[in-house]
């Protein structure tokens, strides 16, 4: 159904693409909500991505689902906005090196409160950290693919996950 | 937990295995975090709740300037043209003249004025900027003055029809016997059947009989009928939910009895659905499907009935068996 629509799309239809827009509008805007946890952001990554869509619509040509199509485009279009922002992911190493060596005690938490205190702990993530997760554990890049959209060393990459677990490990000792 | 039911996603697999291929210590790590992997928010029911999107898609659909930079260029030239004319003449009939040459350069000098769809929708826009979806199998055939003190047109067949909003020029769609008369709205007409009717998704409608002269107003949700044979009109006070299923892939079943259930099914894909146990035409149903297939329909159909579905060939459906709940 999605390719008739995008057909009805490329020629000129603007009642199908009201249909898509409405189709998958929340759906792209969790994406990019889960790396950022900023609304407005989100919104507007989204608005950008399918006022383009209407603009280049002669001339898109798209493969596969178009459900994926417009995943990637909104998750590539967050991670340029990322990249711009020239956030500084290096220099964090040496203190997470250190602090690996404890040991870890067991949890002891279930059930509700669990997910409760670990969708806290996800949403107060230190940025950097919060974008390295979602994009190995939401989208589901490999630590290679992660390091070379963002720029960073696998190695920083491997820290910051590292990092995520220890925050949420202490957060659940309470 | 996730992992203990093997619920994993592929995802979620491919980032556990590579991390604990990289050292023991990972694993052990690992093992202490299965919770919190198990447990992270997954934001699929918020999400609809958190974006509005009617608010987003007005937002997006104010910054898609409509190409009418075209028009207006066309509409200067001919400006140009009338004032040159006012140096040499006076005339009033001149003005009135070049008042309909303007209006004939605003259309593109080779629009048509009879659309056609056969084995596909197709889409048209007409000169004033209004749309009209045309169903397969349908014409529409624009009067001679679409656009001077009128936009008038005839159908037959079916269309969807969104209408830019003009109080100086009433947009009338003829078909049959009746005159469907608006003025900016978004409404169906589907004069496919020995019963013509009309739903209004957006904006009011005045259908008008002009055999047996009477009238009808509706508005947003409302439809009518009209029996071409014994030129009754009436208001249909039944919901027709899917009278647009056509054109945005959406059908909306809302306590709808299951007879009619699987008419609108039939309809919409174009395919035989026989109900072998004429006991559970008055079952109720309510659902929404969008965009979905003709197997996905009646395979949910089917358990919520109990039914047994049974294909044969692409087009044929037989449901048996089941019971209301």
């Amino acid at each position: 159904m999605d390719h008739q629509l995008m057909k009805r799309i490329k020629a000129g239809e603007s009642l199908a693409y009201d249909t898509l827009f409405k189709k998958y509008y929340a759906y792209l805007c969790m994406i990019v909500y889960r790396m950022t946890q900023d609304k407005n952001r989100a919104e507007d990554v989204v608005q950008d991505v399918m006022l383009e869509l209407w603009r280049k619509r002669e001339s898109i040509e798209i493969n596969n689902a178009v459900k994926s199509y417009l995943h990637r485009s909104v998750r590539n279009k967050t991670l340029n906005l990322i990249r711009d922002d020239k956030m500084k992911f290096e220099g964090d190493e040496q203190l997470l090196e250190v602090a690996s060596k404890e040991s870890s005690p067991i949890l002891m938490m279930q059930g509700d409160d669990l997910a409760e205190t670990i969708r806290k702990t996800y949403e107060k993530l230190p940025e950097k950290c919060r974008i390295v997760f979602s994009l190995v554990k939401y989208e589901g890049l490999s630590y290679k693919e992660t390091a070379k959209q963002l720029e960073i060393s696998v190695k920083t990459v491997e820290n910051q996950i590292s990092k995520a677990l220890r925050i949420f490990r202490e957060a659940l000792k309470k | 937990m996730k992992e203990a039911s093997c619920e994993l996603s592929q995802e979620e697999n491919a980032f556990l295995t590579e991390f604990s291929s990289k050292s023991a210590s990972n694993r052990s790590f690992l093992d202490e975090n299965r919770a919190v992997l198990g447990n992270l928010p997954s934001y699929d029911e918020d999400a609809a709740a958190m974006f509005d999107v009617d608010d987003a898609l007005l937002k997006v659909k104010s910054q898609i300037k409509e190409p009418t930079a075209k028009l207006r260029t066309l509409a200067a030239q001919a400006n140009k043209i009338s004032f040159n004319f006012q140096k040499w003449a006076a005339a009033v009939l001149l003005l009135v003249g070049l008042g309909t040459l303007a209006y004939t350069f605003l259309g593109s000098p080779s629009a048509p004025n009879t659309y056609a769809a056969v084995d596909s929708i197709e889409n048209i826009k007409l000169s004033d900027g209004s749309e009209v979806v045309l169903n397969k199998n349908s014409t529409l055939r624009l009067l001679g003055d679409y656009g001077t003190k009128l936009r008038g047109m005839e159908l037959k067949g079916e269309a969807y029809f969104k209408v830019k909003s003009n109080a100086d020029q009433p947009f009338i769609v003829k078909v049959g016997d009746l005159e469907v008369e608006v003025l900016g709205t978004q409404f169906n007409v589907d004069g496919r059947n020995a019963n013509t009717t009309v739903y209004v998704d957006e904006g009011k409608v005045k259908v008008t009989s002009v055999k047996s002269r009477t009238k009808l107003l509706l508005t947003a949700g409302e439809s009518s009928t009209y029996d071409n044979s014994t030129r009754v009109l009436l208001k249909d006070e039944s919901k027709r939910h899917n009278a647009m299923s056509w054109v945005d892939d959406k059908l909306r079943f809302e306590n709808a009895p299951l007879s009619q259930v699987i008419m609108e099914i039939e309809d919409h894909f174009n395919i035989n659905v026989e109900l072998k146990n004429n006991a559970l035409s008055g079952c109720k149903y309510t659902s929404i499907f969008n965009g979905a297939e003709a197997d996905e329909v009646l395979e949910t159909l089917s358990a919520v009935f109990n039914l047994q579905l049974m294909k044969e060939g692409d087009k044929n459906f037989e449901l048996t068996g089941g019971n209301c709940n």
